[in-house]
């Protein structure tokens, strides 16, 4: 039952491991995904941490396959081009309001072609 | 009223596709005729099993126009498919109808193109006979995340019939379609083939076109045809197999390409001589429920019968395929639905108020249910910085050497025997809150995705205390998928006649 079990089994180990990953953690993800997961301390936004946690809880198991020098190889991109390496990687933050200072950059062009609101163009009949 | 596990069972009310083209060939049954049955059928069951989103309306006068054109110039002059009516999965683009993906997201959306799957069924004189539930973008293996209600299994309303093609496989099972199109990224055509007594079959990546396939996971997600009958999946894949300038991931060898008896041709060679390794880590140490273990067993005993040789397959990395293949599907995915904000794809949000950019977009995605929202955080967290090499990185890299072994396994095996899935079908609700136990009953599926394997699951008896149908399955090297078709043909023939829940 190394996959984690039919039965569920695998649970309380992927549980277990989840608390590396905190709320915050998957709030402030959420954020930059543009995902709406409810107010804080409630039900959904508790149902959706809950489950993510256990999933990445789950996934955590990939440590356990060796193998970490190889992947480090493929992660350096070998033979690609423009492959960003690992340590490159951008930190995102979130853009709440448009007025961090990403957003800021970003709808820069927005702002001052209409103001600090856009609306939607209607694309469908 | 649906059919009840424990023993209701009965032959199917429709032919197979063979049977089918014979009737209306010769005209001793007009396609309207087997059309006005299928749509009786739709209109007494749909109530209960819910298996389409969206029916054809105008199916019945599409099949007399069949059979006008069969009458006055030939059999021949209404398409090799002679007006069959197939069911497709609602993720796939077909211009008259609408394509939802059962999201609230892309309600009342109709693409204005054909995927290049339905196009070649329609251009092979298929009718579509309607949309097919889902998990909603086909993330679920039980269509309970469908924002239009779950489909029932018509072997008993209370179990669910499988996932995410689910509706597809209820279609085809309660004989509301000749046969249907699914699609598959973890097992989303063979989970719920699986779980509704019927075949599915997952073609080696690249072998059918995704050009209108709505994407969810571009570099494992399949097409897939889903039958009665070995036969009457072979059939489907003849006509929609083969090389799509539009699609550049597809391959242009391995017949198909419009011949329908591409591979459902060469069945009835037998299976004499072929190599069957059972994969040892899906059977045993409790692996896999004792019922579904000792069906793979009779399956393994059944093909020694018909004169293959078995042995045991050993794939150690197997335990990690549902990880990886969570790990990167999950980052596909959020980069695919982050076009759904509203502006770009999915619904415009008819709104006399201006928003904020982002406060816009986060509106827009309050459309999305819940299991495809988690998914999105998901896809966000396990490519980032700080977490790439943790998570997506290393399941690329367990991806590949979960390849090289399942390769190695394939050099002393012609095909590999496995369940489809490892447990018996589940009531509705039993494990939609448990994420674990619904990656759990992916293991076996999962593993022909990641390494673009084909693969066919065929009904190969029933759970003891529920009597729901239990599926094997059978994974062979890319391009194959005429052997492993060859191979479920011959388990098909052992398992006894074709049996259908009796509504």
């Amino acid at each position: 039952m190394e996959h984690g079990g039919w039965d569920g089994a695998g649970a309380d180990a992927a549980a277990g491991q989840a608390a590396e990953v905190g709320e915050d953690e998957i709030r402030r993800v959420a954020s930059l995904m543009r995902i709406d997961i409810g107010k804080e301390g409630g039900d959904e936004a508790r149902s959706h941490i809950e489950k993510v946690r256990t999933m990445i809880g789950y996934f955590d198991m990939l440590d356990r396959a060796g193998g970490a020098e190889e992947e480090a190889a493929g992660a350096a991109g070998a033979g690609l081009a423009g492959a960003v390496q690992l340590g490159d990687l951008r930190e995102d933050e979130p853009e709440d309001g448009g007025a961090g200072a990403a957003g800021a950059g970003r709808y820069a062009r927005v702002q001052t072609e209409g103001g600090t609101y856009v609306r939607a163009p209607a694309m469908s009949p | 009223m649906t059919g009840r596990g424990g023993g209701g069972a009965a032959a199917p009310v429709l032919p197979t596709i063979r049977r089918y083209l014979e009737d209306v060939g010769t005209g001793s049954v007009t396609c309207e005729e087997y059309m006005c049955r299928i749509r009786e059928r739709i209109e007494r069951h749909e109530g209960s099993l819910h298996a389409y989103i969206a029916v054809n309306d105008g199916a019945v006068e599409q099949a007399r126009g069949v059979d006008r054109r069969a009458r006055e110039g030939g059999a021949g002059a209404a398409g090799p498919c002679l007006g069959l009516p197939v069911a497709v999965k609602d993720n796939i683009c077909v211009s008259s109808m609408p394509t939802t993906c059962a999201s609230r997201m892309l309600e009342g959306y109709v693409p204005p193109y054909d995927a290049t799957a339905a196009a070649r069924l329609l251009g092979a004189g298929a009718i579509i006979a309607g949309k097919t539930n889902m998990d909603e973008f086909a993330m679920g293996l039980t269509t309970e995340f469908s924002a239009f209600g779950p489909s029932r299994n018509p072997w008993d309303a209370e179990y669910a019939p499988g996932g995410s093609s689910g509706g597809s496989a209820v279609a085809v099972s309660a004989c509301e379609c000749m046969a249907a199109l699914g699609s598959d990224t973890g097992g989303s055509v063979r989970n719920p083939a699986s779980f509704c007594g019927i075949v599915g079959h997952k073609p080696t990546y690249g072998l059918v076109s995704r050009y209108g396939l709505v994407s969810y996971s571009n570099s494992i997600e399949q097409i897939g045809p889903m039958g009665r009958t070995v036969e009457d999946a072979a059939f489907i894949l003849g006509i929609i197999a083969g090389r799509d300038p539009r699609d550049d991931t597809t391959i242009g060898a391995g017949g198909g390409g419009g011949d329908p008896w591409a591979y459902a041709g060469g069945l009835g060679g037998g299976i004499e001589g072929v190599r069957v390794g059972v994969v040892s880590e899906m059977v045993d140490g409790g692996a896999a429920e004792p019922d579904v273990a000792a069906a793979v067993r009779r399956a393994a005993s059944a093909a020694e019968r018909a004169g293959a040789s078995c042995g045991d397959a050993s794939l150690g990395m197997a335990e990690f395929a549902v990880a990886a293949y969570y790990t990167i599907t999950s980052a596909e995915a959020g980069s695919n639905l982050a076009r759904y904000d509203g502006i770009r794809y999915g619904a415009n949000r008819d709104d006399p108020d201006a928003y904020e950019f982002n406060v816009y977009v986060r509106r827009a995605r309050s459309l999305l249910g819940p299991e495809v929202k988690r998914r999105m955080i998901l896809g966000g967290f396990v490519p980032s910085a700080g977490h790439a090499g943790r998570y997506y990185l290393k399941a690329v890299g367990i991806r590949e050497r979960l390849t090289r072994q399942v390769d190695e396994a394939l050099s002393r095996f012609d095909v590999l025997l496995a369940p489809t899935v490892p447990v018996a079908p589940f009531r509705l609700g039993e494990v939609i809150d448990d994420p674990v136990r619904m990656f759990a009953a992916d293991y076996a599926t999962v593993l022909a995705n990641l390494t673009g394997k084909p693969a066919v699951s065929v009904p190969f008896g029933r759970a003891g205390p529920s009597g729901m149908p239990i599926g094997v399955q059978v994974i062979g090297g890319a391009m194959r998928d005429a052997l492993v078709l060859r191979v479920a043909a011959a388990l098909e023939a052992a398992a006894g006649p074709v049996e259908a829940p009796a509504l």
